[in-house]
């Protein structure tokens, strides 16, 4: 049996196991980052660490939506992010064995898998294919030219 | 024991003893009897000899015992000709190649042939060295099974028995057992050592209806991985250890004061107790700041003998020099460094220098700033020559060639794409490099200044901060937002009239003691809202590609020391970003690298 957090993406139900979550951070203040793709909207001061936020419905192509209070700060090395979603609901207890596991047809919707709960379907989030379009959108061509500020008289 | 850790500071001091005895062959050859050098050079190969051998790394220890037999003969005749000199030269890099395998946890490559080699000229100069037995490599397999597949577990047991017969398995996830208690999985991720090809084995899972997926390659990242956490060793000497303890020693003190003053609300107690605790922390980041420093020498120690086999390879007679080895750098902006001053003298030494010259490699501080400077006496360039030759690649337009001034015009060369060499040489012209090089020099928060005299040689000077870790920093407003610039960026921070700024062509520009500058926004650059003009505008005159530039920002928010800490993956490399800083009321501050916010708009 695995620990699983639900949270909610629009009318959407995802979740992210326990493992794979560091903690959920509320009311924090969010800074501006300057020069970083739209995706990621703030950087926040996490016991002394900056971590950039993500909102996740903007980055998985949902349209607008409040974001909640509360925000997930991955447990990932390779991946140190929060996450901006909707709405964090309480912990459940689902068995992953039973879990459907998705062929990457897609893999640009980020889901490693689906789960039934009780008639209700859980998408598992797949962070390597998070972490692949996040690092694919802060990717910036770099200037061949000279910059414009030389361009004068 | 952790033998882990032991083979990494293996690995680091054999290698600067590896540098040093190039360094030293290097310098015997312009003096062949110096006693005193090959007394030197016996010495660096008996410590290489009586690490390797404690270690356990048989050819390596063989290899410089062999290499001291040689020189100690050479110590009795009381010279080394130059054909030895090569023979030992040779040996130090099958010695470095060894330690390449030993970083890999390959085996060690075969150094019989070297050793049976007789002192020969042409044999020697490029000794062949036997490749690592290519038996077994170490393949990674990944595979998936169909999601309607029964009993996928037994199945995966099926595939797993019939890869065991192909070689060793050597980790699995998840293993045998597990798969056995665990009941569905459908996927099956291993390690395995093998003579088969990758490709070979995937032809072999392919064959099984019930495999949706296979992944056969070489595990590549983790190596990458291993060798990457391997160098980041510091040596500190005892004394500065002993300081930290004395400090660390004074903390708790000052802790206990701090906690009775507090009790006895006794606030004068307090104020005095927090002043010291100022002053120990002070001190404390003085002293780390000093663990991170290392002297120049540490990465110009093979310069010298990239200089000789340069040299030789095209020709040339070139002498090299070296000054200020002893100016020490914050070891981050060190590693950086190393591969940009190894291309500069490849330039020098192609470009540069015709037949017979000589090149200096120069280090000397001002105030909080390092000088690097490498400089030839070669032909230096010609900037009618450069502007023709950016317009003929299409790198600039014709209005820019014409007004550019000559200093510009030899910034021209750090262009992505400009090239001067007519011929492609094996060792620079390319089209690669001082772009490179640049880029490198300003993520560090420096700056990279070109001059050059017609026939009287090219200087290169680097101006670099002390340290990237703890920087200071301006603090500028923009769109009620801060954020900061590196004060080695910035030249001088100005209010300007609005009506002293002028429109040309789609321009702004001001007129700054008797120079026309153009005029850039802050908020422009960072894609915030322009809002209307105010009677005074707050700039910052920064320089872009050795132009002087003025930045228009909302208001200054003053001057800061700041440690600086880099952005988390995958968003360390966006472009522009020079790293994140927390102040002191916990609010986060991000460092803007201009050049690159600049570049990367184009």
């Amino acid at each position: 049996m695995t620990l699983l957090l639900p949270f909610m993406l629009g009318a959407e139900r995802y979740g992210l196991k326990l493992t794979e979550i560091q903690e959920v951070v509320e009311e924090v203040e969010p800074y501006y980052l300057p020069a970083a793709p739209p995706e990621v909207i703030a950087a926040v001061n996490v016991h002394g660490r900056i971590l950039p936020v993500l909102d996740l419905a903007l980055c998985l192509g949902f349209a607008p939506s409040p974001r909640g209070e509360r925000m997930i700060v991955l447990s990932r090395p390779d991946f140190a992010l929060v996450l901006a979603v909707h709405q964090i609901e309480s912990m459940l207890t689902v068995d992953l064995e039973q879990a459907t596991l998705s062929q990457s047809d897609a893999p640009e919707d980020c889901i490693c898998g689906v789960v039934n709960w009780h008639g209700q379907m859980i998408s598992l989030l797949d962070l390597d294919q998070l972490r692949k379009l996040v690092e694919e959108k802060c990717i910036v061509p770099g200037g061949d030219r000279v910059p414009a500020c030389t361009d004068r008289r | 024991m952790d033998m882990a850790k032991y083979k990494v500071m293996f690995l680091t001091e054999a290698r600067e003893h590896l540098q040093k005895m190039s360094a030293q062959l290097v310098a015997i050859e312009a003096d062949p009897t110096n006693r005193n050098g090959i007394d030197a050079l016996l010495r660096e190969a008996h410590s290489i000899k009586g690490m390797a051998a404690s270690m356990g790394y048989q050819q390596h220890a063989e290899l410089s015992h062999h290499l001291e037999d040689r020189l100690d003969l050479f110590r009795q005749k009381g010279k080394i000709s130059p054909t030895a000199i090569d023979y030992l030269l040779a040996g130090t890099d099958l010695l470095e190649l060894l330690l390449e395998d030993i970083a890999a946890g390959r085996e060690e490559r075969s150094i019989e042939d070297f050793c049976q080699a007789k002192v020969e000229p042409q044999t020697l100069q490029t000794p062949r060295v036997a490749s690592p037995p290519a038996l077994e490599t170490k393949l990674q397999i990944r595979l998936k099974l169909h999601e309607k597949v029964a009993s996928p577990a037994a199945r995966l047991l099926v595939i797993l028995r019939q890869l065991s017969s192909f070689g060793k398995i050597l980790q699995s996830e998840p293993s045998q057992e597990q798969i056995l208690r665990a009941g569905p999985v459908r996927h099956l991720e291993l390690l395995i050592n093998t003579n088969l090809s990758a490709h070979e084995i995937k032809a072999c899972l392919e064959n099984y209806s019930e495999v949706a997926r296979v992944e056969v390659e070489e595990p590549q990242a983790q190596q990458a991985k291993s060798v990457a956490t391997g160098g980041a060793t510091v040596r500190v000497g005892t004394d500065l250890l002993d300081r930290f303890i004395s400090l660390t020693g004074e903390l708790i003190t000052n802790r206990y004061m701090l906690q009775s003053a507090a009790g006895d609300r006794d606030w004068d107690a307090l104020q005095e107790g927090l002043g010291r605790l100022a002053r120990l922390v002070k001190d404390l980041h003085h002293q780390v700041l000093q663990v991170r420093m290392m002297p120049i020498d540490s990465v110009t120690g093979r310069l010298p003998r990239l200089v000789r086999d340069l040299a030789r390879k095209s020709g040339k007679e070139i002498h090299f020099e070296l000054e200020g080895g002893g100016i020490e750098l914050d070891r981050a902006i060190l590693e950086e460094l190393s591969d940009p001053l190894v291309h500069m003298i490849r330039n020098a030494i192609d470009h540069g220098i015709e037949s017979e010259g000589t090149i200096t490699l120069r280090a000397w501080r001002q105030r909080d700033q390092v000088m690097l400077q490498v400089a030839d006496n070669g032909r230096g360039m010609n900037p009618a020559q450069l502007r023709r030759r950016a317009l003929e690649k299409g790198l600039i337009s014709p209005a820019q060639a014409e007004s550019m001034r000559d200093y510009e015009a030899l910034q021209l060369v750090c262009l992505p794409g400009f090239s001067t060499a007519s011929q492609v040489t094996d060792t620079s012209g390319r089209g690669v490099g001082m772009d490179v090089v640049k880029a490198a020099v300003e993520k560090l928060g420096g700056v990279l200044h070109i001059d050059a005299a017609l026939g009287r040689g090219t200087r290169f000077t680097l101006k670099l901060p002390l340290s990237v870790a703890i920087i200071k920093v301006l603090l500028v407003e923009v769109d009620k937002k801060q954020v900061a610039l590196p004060i080695t960026r910035v030249l001088q921070t100005i209010e300007v009239e609005r009506r002293q700024i002028q429109i040309s062509g789609k321009q702004r520009v001001f007129s700054h003691n008797e120079e026309l500058l153009p005029l850039v926004s802050l908020r422009k650059i960072l894609g915030l809202p322009i809002p209307q003009a105010a009677a005074f505008v707050s700039v910052v005159l920064t320089e872009v590609l050795g132009r002087k530039v003025g930045l228009v920002v909302d208001g200054f928010a003053g001057q800061k020391e700041v440690f600086v800490q880099k952005m988390p993956s995958p968003l360390e490399g966006l472009r522009g970003l020079g790293g994140g800083t927390i102040l002191g009321d916990g609010s986060i501050v991000f460092i803007l690298d201009i050049q690159g916010l600049i570049e990367r708009r184009r």
